[in-house]
């Protein structure tokens, strides 16, 4: 066995080094993983990509920052297609890769189908768009960062009635995303009814054939409701909005909050001027923070962001300063609950101890191409 | 303190070191060097790779435009008179046989969708569905007022497809005034292109004009609106159409080039994942490291032999040192290749031969001082401790005490040759060696031989350094026995001694006076002899001088007797009358011959009398003056002249008449006088004296001096028969002579001896050689001592 002395060990030491330089990719330390799932493509990509957008803007500019306790952090992008066998296979494929967190899904059907998958593995899953009443309550690994479904759509019931003193409506809700819009269509018209208000039609129907639309459309008019209320993704909100404005011009149209991104003005054009939109955010907010977030959002993506967008920033931000103070993957979620309380682009983010959040609506209504607020509620 | 360590391993480490150093070099220039170009290469084939495929992407792309464009000429040509119907069809059939478009719709000035067709859907149905939809929100009708008039869109939600499309548009002018012809093209389409497009571990992507990626390899991408507007060379991108960087997509690191297209203003995005990128130079230093790491294991499996090798070659030179230090000193030369070693080798050889011979002169060295100690006959030669016990006995200590080595060995000296006094005193002497007390160290004793015989021995003791640093002390001695009866006897005879010197004494002073007065008795008969020997000369001085006289008196006499018998003549002729003037002049003339002879021989007769009486005064009286030499010696032979007159022999004088004395002329003209007589009497014989000289040289005396400083250098030579070497060193003794029984007295030349030394106060030498001459040289002082 041969001693080296010391200037023969420092000698082995560079060559370590070098080595290591030459092999280029000596192992970093470990970033932290953020998980995302939603549907990305197809006709509720205007919910995951903006969704996903929002969380990325969040993750580059912590990692801009050196990133959280000197790990910076990746950012692993899964896309469920709105479909529940992709969405759990895409969770699953999360948790193999030891992610610290999944932002997502982004529908209340998606979330419902992965839910168990996160519990499961104990990681923290935190909805971005979810609303489902079906998840509220619960003990688990799932925080909702939005008021549940029956709040926000009881909410729209009682502006509906009070406000637009609209008496009658039908709706038309997409069983593809059924546990938030069933639940939806049926808190409002609980609601609404409650107040006194008929309800005409309640039709379900499944997203994806637009040749059923017209159809669709001619239905919902029986009865001559004031209101038509589509609880559907944006596009099929633009389609029904034409549909339903060229057989009749007078009757009020409104969506969820689900149709209301930009894509909805996009698409419909004419035929949604004047529609009743709720939304998650106050889209003409003049908050600072807002303003910035929204600059650097458009600046990077060159898009609007919407409330996906906006939610998801607001998510993984609370996510990312949990951690700044509580580097711990495995508490995140205690650690969540325990600070509560967490400062959005727009206001608070507040849990409860089911880690379930509230959050407001905002009554819009297109005009020129534009939300307008008409009324925070 | 320093650890040694084998030769083989030191030797080892520093190979390894040379051995290593290659592979940090390499290393260090695979990094530095090596792997910057190969990824620049990497880039730059990228670059070349992203222009290609953008070109082609443009030509995809002018390939669905051409086909919108020959759609819209056709349609432009059309005769107005075609109705709706066809137009339809139209439609349907470009967009079913269509490989590039999935929608194709016309919007009118309202922005108002008019004539629609869909890929794979009845016409009819989607008609109903979509004709009226409101385009002029959506991309295909810019914001901030601007109109896309024709061209390509961005990407948007297409409300028609549901899908993520991009819209062609071209403007066509008709009755109901200009229509957009829209041509959708799902994005997903468009990942075909970039699968066909992309080689094996190449991803192409395009990506809209918002840095939207429109296409990506796999189709689920294209839809997602992914922005990559974030990525590091769209920064670049800004500055130049051509950039690369590093970028992360999807959790995977690549290295991409993005140049951007012209029309439409999109991006192609050529990238590599990093592995593939590494990949390739992995193989390199994967080979590199293989082929390094053998040659490093090679040369360190060398290196370990080697150092083992050239250890061993330390290990028989170590043998070899070895074998010298033990003392065999006989080797061979080694045969080894390397010089040193050889070298070395044979140096310790001659190192070992060197110091064979040093050892072997030292061993007789040291053989001869043991023989010296050994055989030293008369010298006993014993080494004691300080106890006084033998530990080493010579063999003349065996001879003188009789006691053999064996036997004296071990034994203190009282049970050898030593009474107990004599070991008492033995010993103190040792101690007082041992204690170095100075100069006590040695001893006279007497022992007792073994064979009982009585004896005295006189000796020392010194100290030695023994080896064990114990005191060694030497005794040598040797037996004075005989020494010491013999000074008894000296002591005895010495006391007799006085008595008899007594009486030789008394004898001796009697003789001595005795002695005393013969010396006396002679020194009186030598000065008679002398003084007679004066006598002798002033006599023979005398009748010379008489001789002499007489010659000029008779001639004298002879010529007045002339004079006289002239005068009577002519008187008688006078008183005749018979004189006749020329007898008278005859009278005249010889009267005054007759006068002159008188005068002429009066004089000589004056001189020589005046001469005569200068000797005869200064011979007879030792008078001091001052005088000419050559006066003098012209005088002293004038004095001689009647005995030199008779012999053919020359005088010569040469002598200055300036040298003056001031001396005794008297016995200096002695001196003179009688080396002349010598040099006529003994140098030349009978018949050159009188006669010419039968052969060669005429006879001649030269007397010549020359003064020097303060004295007088005279000499007088002869050429004659000369002096035998015997002789030589005789003539100046009293009653030396060659002419015994012929009237010489012997005395003349110790005469001149004598004057010349005591009473001139200088010295006379002679040199002769016989046959050739003689010649006595004096040397006087010109102011002769007072005595």
């Amino acid at each position: 066995m041969i001693k080296l002395n010391g200037f023969s060990v420092a000698r082995r030491l560079a060559l370590t080094l070098s080595l290591c330089m030459v092999i280029s990719s000596c192992s970093e330390t470990e970033p932290w993983r953020f998980g995302f799932v939603g549907g990305l493509s197809g006709r509720i990509s205007d919910l995951g990509g903006p969704a996903r957008n929002g969380m990325l803007l969040a993750v580059e500019e912590i990692n801009a920052l050196g990133g959280i306790d000197g790990r910076q952090v990746e950012a692993v992008i899964k896309d469920d297609q709105q479909n529940p066998e992709l969405a759990k296979t895409a969770v699953q494929q999360l948790l193999a890769q030891s992610v610290d967190v999944i932002i997502g899904p982004v529908t209340s059907s998606m979330a419902v189908s992965v839910v168990d998958l996160a519990n499961q593995a104990e990681t923290l899953m935190m909805g971005v768009t979810v609303t489902t009443n079906d998840l509220s309550g619960k003990n688990d690994f799932f925080l909702r960062t939005l008021s549940a479904t029956a709040v926000h759509a009881a909410e729209v019931a009682d502006y509906v009635y009070d406000v637009l003193g609209i008496r009658s409506f039908s709706v038309v809700y997409d069983l593809k995303n059924k546990s938030y819009s069933q639940g939806w269509a049926n808190d409002f018209s609980h609601k609404f009814k409650a107040k006194g208000g008929l309800s005409k039609q309640v039709l379900g129907f499944e997203s994806g054939q637009p040749e059923e639309l017209p159809k669709i459309a001619t239905r919902l008019l029986e009865g001559g409701p004031e209101m038509v209320l589509f609880v559907t993704n944006s596009v099929d909100a633009a389609l029904l909005a034409k549909l339903v404005r060229s057989q009749n011009e007078s009757v009020t149209i409104g969506t969820s909050e689900w149709a209301g991104t930009e894509r909805l003005v996009e698409m419909g054009g004419k035929y949604v001027e004047g529609a009743i939109v709720p939304q998650y955010l106050d889209r003409e907010s003049q908050e600072p923070a807002y303003l910035v977030f929204l600059e650097s959002y458009r600046k990077r993506f060159n898009q609007e962001p919407g409330f996906p967008g906006m939610i998801a920033y607001n998510v993984t931000k609370t996510v990312i300063s949990t951690l700044l103070e509580h580097p711990n993957a495995k508490a995140l979620k205690q650690n969540i609950l325990n600070t509560g309380r967490f400062p959005s682009v727009q206001g608070e983010l507040i849990f409860d101890e089911f880690g379930d959040a509230r959050s407001k609506t905002y009554i819009t209504m297109v005009k020129d191409g534009k939300f307008k607020v008409q009324v925070e509620l | 303190m320093a650890k040694y360590r084998p030769l083989a391993t030191a030797l080892l480490r520093q190979l390894i070191l040379v051995a290593v150093v290659p592979f940090f070099v390499t290393a260090a220039f695979f990094v530095w060097q090596l792997y910057p170009e190969l990824a620049q290469n990497s880039a730059d084939q990228h670059q070349v790779l992203a222009k290609v495929l953008a070109n082609e992407s443009e030509l995809y792309i002018r390939g669905a435009e051409e086909q919108i464009d020959s759609l819209e000429d056709f349609l432009a040509d059309l005769p107005e008179t075609h109705n709706d119907e066809f137009l339809r069809k139209r439609l349907d059939r470009f967009v079913q046989n269509s490989n590039h478009f999935d929608a194709i719709y016309f919007v009118d000035t309202s922005a108002s969708i008019t004539h629609i067709s869909i890929h794979g859907a009845d016409q009819a149905a989607i008609t109903a569905l979509y004709s009226g939809v409101d385009m002029s929100l959506t991309p295909l009708y810019q914001k901030r007022g601007k109109l896309i008039k024709s061209g390509w869109s961005n990407a948007f939600l297409s409300v028609v497809t549901g899908r993520l499309s991009i819209a062609y548009m071209v403007l066509i002018d008709s009755r109901e005034g200009r229509k957009k012809l829209v041509a959708e093209l799902a994005i997903d389409r468009l990942s075909k292109l970039s699968n066909h497009l992309a080689e094996s571990d190449y991803l192409v992507m395009i990506l809209d004009q918002s840095a939207q990626l429109i296409s990506h390899p796999n189709p689920d991408f294209s839809q997602q609106q992914i922005n990559l507007s974030n990525l590091p060379f769209f920064q670049k991108t800004a500055q130049q159409d051509l950039a690369s960087s590093r970028f992360q997509l999807d959790g995977i690191e690549y290295f991409g080039t993005v140049l951007s297209m012209d029309t439409p203003r999109w991006y192609v995005v050529v990238a590599q994942s990093e592995k593939a990128f590494t990949a390739s130079l992995y193989t390199i230093l994967e080979k590199w490291l293989v082929a390094i790491v053998v040659a490093v294991l090679l040369a360190l499996w060398m290196a370990y032999r080697r150092s083992l090798a050239f250890s061993k070659r330390f290990h028989v030179l170590n043998e070899l040192a070895t074998e010298v230090a033990l003392g065999r000193y006989t080797h061979s030369k080694l045969e080894i290749e390397i010089q040193e070693f050889r070298e070395l080798s044979e140096n310790l050889i001659t190192m070992a031969k060197a110091i064979e011979d040093r050892e072997n002169v030292l061993q007789a060295k040291e053989q001869q001082l043991r023989n010296t100690l050994e055989k030293a006959p008369n010298v006993a030669v014993q080494w004691y401790d300080e106890f006084g016990t033998v530990v080493y006995w010579n063999d003349a200590s065996e001879k003188i005490f009789g006691y053999a080595r064996e036997d004296a060995m071990g034994l203190t000296l009282d049970k050898l040759m030593f009474d107990a006094a004599a070991t008492a005193k033995f010993g103190a002497t040792l101690k007082n060696v041992v204690l170095k007390k100075g100069s006590d160290h040695d001893f006279n004793l007497p022992f007792r031989h073994k064979l009982g015989g009585k004896g005295k021995i006189l000796g020392a003791v010194f100290s030695i350094s023994s080896q064990d640093g114990k005191a060694l002390l030497v005794s040598m001695s040797t037996d004075i026995t005989k020494q010491s009866n013999a000074e008894e006897s000296i002591r005895k005879l010495n006391s007799e001694l006085e008595a008899r010197v007594e009486l030789r004494t008394s004898d001796l002073k009697a003789t001595n006076n005795e002695l005393n007065e013969t010396l006396d008795t002679l020194n009186n008969t030598v000065t008679q002899l002398v003084h007679s020997e004066k006598l002798a000369a002033l006599g023979s001085l005398v009748a010379g001088v008489a001789h002499e006289l007489n010659t000029p008196i008779g001639n004298a006499l002879m010529a007045a007797t002339s004079l006289s018998d002239f005068a009577r003549d002519i008187d008688a002729k006078f008183r005749d009358g018979s004189m006749a003037k020329s007898t008278f002049e005859q009278f005249l003339s010889d009267a005054q011959s007759a006068a002159g002879i008188t005068y002429r021989n009066l004089e000589k007769a004056s001189e020589l009398i005046s001469s005569f009486k200068h000797v005869a005064v200064d011979q007879s009286s030792s008078q001091r003056r001052q005088f000419h030499l050559s006066e003098l010696v012209n005088e002293v032979l004038m004095t001689l002249h009647p005995q030199t007159k008779l012999q053919a022999i020359d005088i010569d004088v040469c002598i200055s008449p300036y040298i003056e004395l001031d001396s005794y002329p008297g016995p200096l003209g002695q001196v003179i006088s009688n080396l002349v007589m010598n040099a006529f009497v003994h140098a030349f014989c009978q018949d050159e004296r009188t006669e010419e000289r039968g052969s060669g040289e005429q006879g001649r005396v030269e007397i010549h001096a020359q003064q020097e400083k303060l004295q007088v250098v005279l000499a007088v030579k002869d050429n004659g028969s000369g002096i035998s070497d015997d002789a030589l060193n005789k003539i100046f003794d009293p009653f030396y002579t060659s002419r015994l029984g012929k009237g010489g007295s012997g005395l003349g030349l110790h005469i001149v001896h004598n004057i010349v030394e005591e009473v001139l106060g200088g010295q006379i030498k002679v040199d002769s050689k016989l046959e050739h001459g003689t010649s006595f040289t004096i040397s006087i002082p010109l102011v002769s001592p007072y005595n």
